[in-house]
């Protein structure tokens, strides 16, 4: 057994991966500039093997491969196990060493726990509003609501947007019918058919929100800040092979935040404006007409099979929560003087949001959340996030929590104490040997 | 040492769970989003609707369809070359009727040609007409004086404007001056087979126009949504305004750009209608908003039917409505709101002013509620 772990417990594998370590987060870092912060992350840290090439086409042909961040990991992982196996002889002059080594396996171990187990999604929501749920913010669900006896609750069944791939039919137990994905885009815009040229454009559906826009492909986004709104064309075919229809969903038609977006998005289709100064300008202008266009492309879709109807939109992926969360009141300071026309709002100095937590076992409590002050509930932790203006109802704040689920967020203080301690430990003895150690 | 196979497994349990995060059908039931039900839309009841896939014009010979840009207005473009490598571009653009005045778009227009602007007494002189489809358009004609196209030829515009109801159509052919000179008599051949149907001519004719949905009797012209809303961004005609009866001493006034309708109630009362989406955040929501715009305390779920009271109407609609009286800043005024949850729209009727006033105008308010008919 130890012949055979003995390779594996070699310091120079120690150094080498700890090296690698060093030219992964170099290679990593550079990646962020142009792949984002998601894309970078994924593809060098959470993956086994990865390569590395430069953005300029012309030098295209380098290719540099690299461990993956979970290889290093479980490597580095495995060597110090290893080296504790084959080496273990306890005595007590080396119980800080150990100690440290144990908070550095915390602290790995932690980390792999944290990126499989660890989530984030956020509630955003205005004054006044109750949410028992909170969202994703990258991953999309296509669902379908059914009623049930209960008139205030609703069946669903959420598909998630990995599975809505083109050509994929999917068919699930309680849908009385199959779903064929005809196309799939990760990222597109809407664009407004006007009622008098909708008989101009060859529609990608005559159904529902189809009728008045079309979604087309554009690029994927993969800036911090931006985000990647799917659309789809489906087609729905009952049991019997009779086509329900093909339909066209969207997140911007089931995110209700992307409604601001939108309407801005049009304001500048309509007026052709090019900076953001000429799109304040023409915002006063333009800015009604585009309240009834977004009337157009939330307008509700379903099917009704066997008598019982269907409604469905693409939507953020949801996570439901045993407790409801209203926001009761937002605060939102800037700096003085930092407004400008590109930019009314300024630079933000404070966000707080007072919140009211209502749990059908715990009761009700209140809160407030501002930045460095999360609110710990439930085995989640919500943080301020953005704030603004419901735009319907003038001087209605709105806010959005970061919700961030970690069940091993205690890991890295452990295992930080635990080397930290281990390190006085080590210290410690060597400090009373020296100090006993007779004078000459 | 006992713990090895421990640890072993943990390693292994821990580098599978890695490996195995797969996304999977869920089915739960969960509460609604809000008190609307989310019925059949009037778009499934009309699934086997169609429209021809034909652009409704003769493209000319020698034209070529372009494809499409994301996010362009354009909703067609053609290209036109010459073998010599001359090109022209042809674009139909339609705009809402607030597409800037028709001075500003033909400076534009002449600022891509690097002209000088003109002043409107010349723009007078300078406009032609031309039929498009059944309807006569205007007809602008420009061309550049200097060699803007690759340095070595002129540019001219041929534009015709299409004002349709609400919607301002634009057909413009751009490029070099003697290619698109030659094609003027295909470019009014075209603008000619533009098949404007029956929405032609007036705004009033215009199957969508949320105008001719009302009938006159019921909504005089002032209720009308202003122009900006018109158009382009007219509701389907099943969404349109509903037909009521308004109450003696009600009188409309012009609506501003949230509201469908307005009317001055007696001395100083303001009574406003508003559609929104379904998903308009429910009535709770909306209550608690109209609480806060008085001063009130925000009330829970479990309270809302003690603050409120229900309202049949004909059909199978329900007003719930709140009568909330204002404190401090709103003291003395009084608030009656109805919300009224259609499957395709909510609808909020809102009542303002002196607590007097409002409170002896109650009963008309629930009769016109009433005599609302969706």
């Amino acid at each position: 057994m130890k012949r055979l772990l003995a390779p594996l417990t070699s310091l120079r594998l120690t150094v080498t991966l700890l090296a690698l370590g060093i030219a992964v987060v170099f290679f990593g870092t550079l990646a962020q500039t142009e792949d984002g912060l998601y894309v970078a992350q994924s593809r060098y840290f959470r993956s086994w093997f990865s390569t590395w090439s430069p953005h300029d086409p012309s030098l295209k042909w380098i290719i540099v491969p690299l461990p993956g961040g979970y290889l290093l990991g479980t490597s580095l992982l495995v060597n110090l196990i290893a080296a504790h196996l084959v080496r273990f002889k306890f005595a007590w002059k080396k119980t800080g060493i150990i100690l440290s080594h144990l908070g550095i396996i915390v602290l790995l171990v932690g980390q792999l726990a944290t990126d499989m187990f660890a989530h984030e999604s956020r509630i955003s929501f205005a004054e006044g509003e109750w949410r028992n749920y909170s969202e994703d913010f990258q991953e999309t669900e296509l669902v379908f609501l059914s009623d049930l006896p209960d008139p205030a609750m609703n069946s669903v069944v959420a598909i998630p947007d990995s599975l809505l791939k083109i050509g994929e039919e999917i068919r699930t137990e309680p849908l009385p019918f199959t779903i064929r994905v005809k196309e799939w885009m990760p990222n597109s815009d809407p664009t407004f058919q006007p009622p008098m040229m909708q008989r101009t454009n060859t529609p990608q559906t005559s159904l529902g929100i189809g009728r008045s826009f079309t979604f087309r492909s554009v690029k994927e986004t993969r800036k911090m800040d931006d985000k990647n709104i799917p659309s789809a064309l489906l087609e729905l075919v009952a049991t019997n092979g009779t086509s329900l229809g093909t339909w066209a969903i969207s997140e911007w038609a089931g995110e209700s935040d992307l409604q601001r977006t939108a309407r801005r998005f049009w304001v500048r289709a309509f007026s052709g404006a090019g900076t953001d100064e000429q799109l304040q300008d023409a915002l006063p202008e333009y800015y009604p007409m585009t309240a009834r266009i977004y009337q157009q492309l939330i307008v509700p879709q379903s099917v009704t099979v066997g008598g019982r109807s269907y409604s469905f939109t693409l939507r953020p992926r949801r996570y439901y929560q045993p407790f409801s969360i209203k926001l009761l009141q937002t605060k939102h300071e800037t700096y003085a003087g930092t407004s400008t026309a590109a930019d009314p709002e300024g630079i933000p100095k404070h966000f707080q949001s007072r919140v009211l937590v209502d749990h059908p076992r715990d009761g009700k409590r209140e809160a407030d959340i501002y930045m460095n002050n999360p609110l710990r509930y439930a085995g989640l932790t919500f943080f301020q996030y953005q704030m603004g203006q419901d735009e319907a109802a003038a001087n209605r704040g709105t806010s959005t929590l970061q919700v961030v689920k970690n069940p091993s967020w205690l890991t890295p203080y452990l295992g930080c104490v635990l080397v930290a301690l281990g390190l006085l430990v080590q210290f410690g003895i060597h400090l009373n040997g020296f100090l006993r150690k007779p004078r000459a | 040492m006992r713990f090895r196979p421990c640890l072993a497994v943990l390693m292994a349990s821990t580098l599978a769970g890695v490996g195995c995060k797969k996304a999977e059908i869920q089915v739960y039931q969960a509460p609604k989003d809000s008190a609307v039900t989310a019925a059949a839309s009037p778009a499934g009841a009309t699934a086997a609707e169609s429209r021809p896939e034909r652009p409704p014009w003769q493209v000319p010979e020698g034209w070529t369809e372009k494809p499409r840009e994301s996010g362009s207005m354009r909703i067609a473009s053609y290209g036109i070359s010459a073998t010599d490598g001359r090109s022209a571009d042809v674009s139909v653009v339609p705009l809402g009727p607030v597409a800037g005045g028709e001075l500003d778009n033909v400076n534009r227009w002449r600022d891509q040609l690097h002209l000088a602007p003109i002043t409107q007494a010349e723009l007078d002189s300078q406009t032609g007409s031309a039929a498009i489809g059944s309807v006569t358009g205007k007809l602008y004609d420009m061309v550049g004086t200097e060699p803007t196209l690759d340095g070595k030829y002129k540019a001219r515009t041929l534009a015709a404007v299409l004002s349709l109801g609400g919607t301002t159509v634009f057909f413009k052919m751009t490029g070099e001056d003697a290619l698109v000179s030659e094609n003027r008599p295909k470019f009014l051949a075209w603008l000619k087979s533009v098949d404007t149907g029956d929405s032609a001519g007036s705004s009033t004719s215009s199957p969508s126009s949320p105008s001719s949905a009302t009938p006159p009797s019921t909504a005089p012209a002032t209720t009308a949504p202003p122009a900006a809303m018109a158009g382009p961004v007219t509701p389907p005609p099943a969404t349109g305004l509903p037909e009521w009866e308004v109450p003696d001493g009600w009188k409309p006034v012009q609506a501003s750009t949230m509201r469908l309708a307005s009317f001055a109630v007696g001395n100083g009362g303001d009574l406003s209608v508003v559609a929104l989406g379904p998903a308009a955040g429910g009535t709770l929501a909306n209550v608690n908003r109209w609480r806060g715009q008085m001063g009130l305390a925000p009330i829970g779920a479990e309270d809302i039917a003690g603050n409120t009271t229900k309202v049949q109407l004909e059909g199978d609609a329900q007003a719930v409505v709140a009568e909330l009286d204002g404190t401090g800043a709103t003291a003395g005024r009084k608030m009656l709101a109805a919300i009224v949850a259609r499957p395709d729209r909510t609808w909020f009727y809102k009542l303002t002013g002196d607590a007097a006033l409002v409170s002896g105008e109650h009963d008309r308010f629930v009769k016109f509620l009433k005599s609302v008919k969706y």
